[in-house]
């Protein structure tokens, strides 16, 4: 009888536990997160379209996950394009995204929509932890009908 | 003691039982009394064998005379024993006897057995391609020699004794002198004697009673219907154990390997062999932790799923109404629904209603978005690997701790299946079978491990039984 009281009490308390799980079905997975500026805002953006604003970092993502219909979930993220007024941000962003979302530095327009698959194929190579120290970083132009992504230019 | 038995009080024995019946038989002028019991013994036999020779053959001048010559093969019959007392003559009569009392000299037995039982059929549960197909009956003499024909050895032995107050089975306890160690056959024993019950009669009873009813969910004795399986755990030092009225036959002790072992493992190349041994190991963890590593995953840690993957399933969640934990376990609980329901319908409606049941309502369900596709392919394919299992009782409680593991998983994610897990090592390295540690095989593995070893290899038996012989072949 004790034995099954204490198992009864273990099962509580995995239920009391400080970490709740979040159901599958509210989740909003992102795979690419652009970060700008526009004029002294911080703009983020998802591939799937979802756009947060705000004067830090901090800001922008909860104005982010507050537009965002569900969870945001940055842990899905596979690719980090900041612009080059953005790099700064690199020590936050190690914070909130995992340490091996490859970073790329985007110059001129672009366009979200078809950078994921491109980005898949074609992966910058340097890992997001390793970008905070790095002078080299992948650049990414928009090409007519399509990227390009170049490799080790000095910033 | 035999002297003191009287018509009255036989015939006091089953008071007015419809099968119960009685003759009276004039021998040399003297008056005899004959019992039987209709069913059991055969009238053609009893004719033949017991009244015939009577009439025809048996003389004396007195009664006692006339009781040592019916001892002395004066009656036509192979078996003739005397009873002692009225218990005796009880134990004869529900055995298939005929018993003739001779008033104040004594009551003597003939055996007459009826001969309507169940011929030897294939295997049920256990099948093979390529091996014998003799299962055993209910009849625990068709099973003694269905044994004794696969193994010639008079070293096999065959302690035979009655458990049972009211049903007196008759239990059966074989080994291979020389083989098996002696002190697992007086443990076996001790725990026959020990036993004080009502019935016998069904293989909850003779499990629990035999292995002192542990609070666990796995089998601590191994059953089989093939008498080769139950030949080569002889074989391997271990104890059997028949019951009549079960078509089984028990060994012990058992481990986790020997519950992991299939027939089939011996009819095919070792190499076949050791691959569907790797794929069965296999389907037991995925059976017991693949829906609770679902729950895990798809609850807690979203992020150990592959992101195309992910987005599909999370497609096909948005619209579910209830929650992965929910999900799976509802899932869990309408598949052992089914299962259950197939059992106890008959067999070809039982088909009928598991098909209906795992395609038409579960392709419905999903259409109706009730549940999401990814739920009931997890929950299918862990119960798939659960029958791939060999063994009844151990799919049984992986079965129970499947559903302990997915309530875990909800509750803590991964955190909770690795807790369960924990308990579960826990509680499987407390078990043990007449002695031998249940999880034996892994604590040795020299032998006899997850792979099965080409026959030239196999030279020594499981220690874990502590045979007298440990090798099997030079």
């Amino acid at each position: 009888m004790k034995r099954w009281l204490l198992a009864a009490a273990l099962v509580l308390l995995l239920f009391m536990l400080p970490h709740p799980g979040t159901e599958l079905g509210e989740l909003h997975p992102v795979s690419l997160l652009l970060v700008e500026l526009e004029g002294r805002e911080i703009r983020l953006e998802t591939d799937t379209h979802m756009i947060g604003r705000g004067e830090t970092l901090d800001a922008a993502l909860r104005n982010l996950e507050s537009t965002t219909p569900g969870y945001l979930f940055l842990d899905t993220a596979e690719n980090l394009v900041l612009r080059s007024s953005t790099l700064f941000l690199l020590p936050e962003l190690s914070q909130c995204l995992r340490p091996n979302v490859g970073v790329c530095v985007a110059e001129g327009p672009l366009q979200l929509d078809a950078l994921p698959v491109f980005l898949k194929i074609h992966s910058p190579g340097l890992p997001l932890s390793g970008a905070v120290d790095e002078k080299s970083i992948p650049i990414l132009y928009e090409t007519e009908g399509g990227y390009l992504l170049e490799n080790g230019k000095n910033l | 003691m035999s002297q003191f038995l009287t018509d009255q009080d036989i015939r006091a024995l089953f008071g007015n039982a419809g099968d119960f019946v009685t003759r009276e038989l004039t021998c040399q002028g003297f008056t005899l009394y004959a019992y039987a019991i209709d069913g059991l013994t055969s009238g053609a036999d009893t004719s033949e064998y017991v009244f015939k020779p009577f009439a025809d053959h048996l003389t004396g001048e007195t009664m006692q005379l006339l009781y040592n010559n019916a001892l002395r093969g004066g009656i036509y019959n192979s078996v003739a024993q005397e009873c002692r007392d009225l218990q005796e003559v009880a134990q004869k009569l529900v055995n298939g006897f005929c018993v003739v009392l001779f008033p104040g000299s004594g009551a003597l037995a003939f055996e007459v057995k009826t001969g309507e039982k169940r011929s030897l059929s294939a295997p049920e549960v256990e099948n093979t391609v390529k091996g014998p197909k003799d299962a055993f009956t209910e009849t625990v003499r068709t099973n003694t020699s269905l044994i004794r024909r696969h193994l010639r050895t008079p070293s096999l032995r065959l302690d035979e004794t009655k458990v049972g107050r009211k049903s007196l089975t008759n239990v059966t306890v074989a080994w291979l002198d020389g083989v098996t160690a002696p002190d697992l056959v007086e443990r076996m024993k001790d725990r026959l004697h020990s036993i004080d019950i009502d019935n016998f009669l069904t293989p909850g009873a003779v499990e629990e009673s035999v292995t002192g009813s542990r609070a666990t969910a796995f089998p601590l004795l191994q059953y089989t219907e093939r008498a080769d399986t139950f030949c080569l755990g002889l074989l391997d030092g271990r104890v059997g154990l028949l019951v009549d009225g079960l078509p089984l036959g028990y060994l012990a002790p058992v481990d986790l390997g020997c519950l992991m072992d299939s027939p089939e493992d011996l009819s095919r190349d070792y190499l076949t062999a050791s691959c569907i041994r790797v794929l069965r190991f296999g389907a037991l963890l995925t059976s017991l932790l693949l829906p609770g590593f679902y729950i895990a995953l798809t609850v807690f840690h979203q992020q150990m799923i592959p992101l195309p993957l992910l987005r599909a399933m999370i497609e096909s969640k948005r619209n579910v109404p209830l929650s992965s934990g929910w999900e799976v376990l509802s899932l869990l609980i309408a598949f052992e629904l089914l299962q259950e329901s197939g059992i106890h319908l008959p067999q070809a409606v039982g088909q009928s209603v598991s098909t209906v049941g795992g395609i038409v309502v579960g392709t419905a369900a999903v259409e109706a978005g009730f549940i999401s596709p990814a739920a009931l392919i997890i929950v299918s394919l862990s119960g798939i690997c659960g029958f791939a299992l060999p063994n009844r009782d151990l799919a049984e409680g992986i079965r129970i701790w499947r559903f302990g593991l997915a309530i875990l998983g909800a509750t803590a994610g991964l955190f909770g299946v690795t807790a369960g897990l924990i308990a579960l090592s826990i509680h499987l390295g407390g078990l043990k079978s007449l002695d031998v540690p249940y999880l034996s095989p892994f604590q040795t593995n020299k032998d006899n491990g997850i792979l099965r070893k080409r026959m030239q290899h196999r030279l020594f038996r499981n220690p874990a039984g502590s045979p007298c012989s440990r090798r099997r072949q030079r």
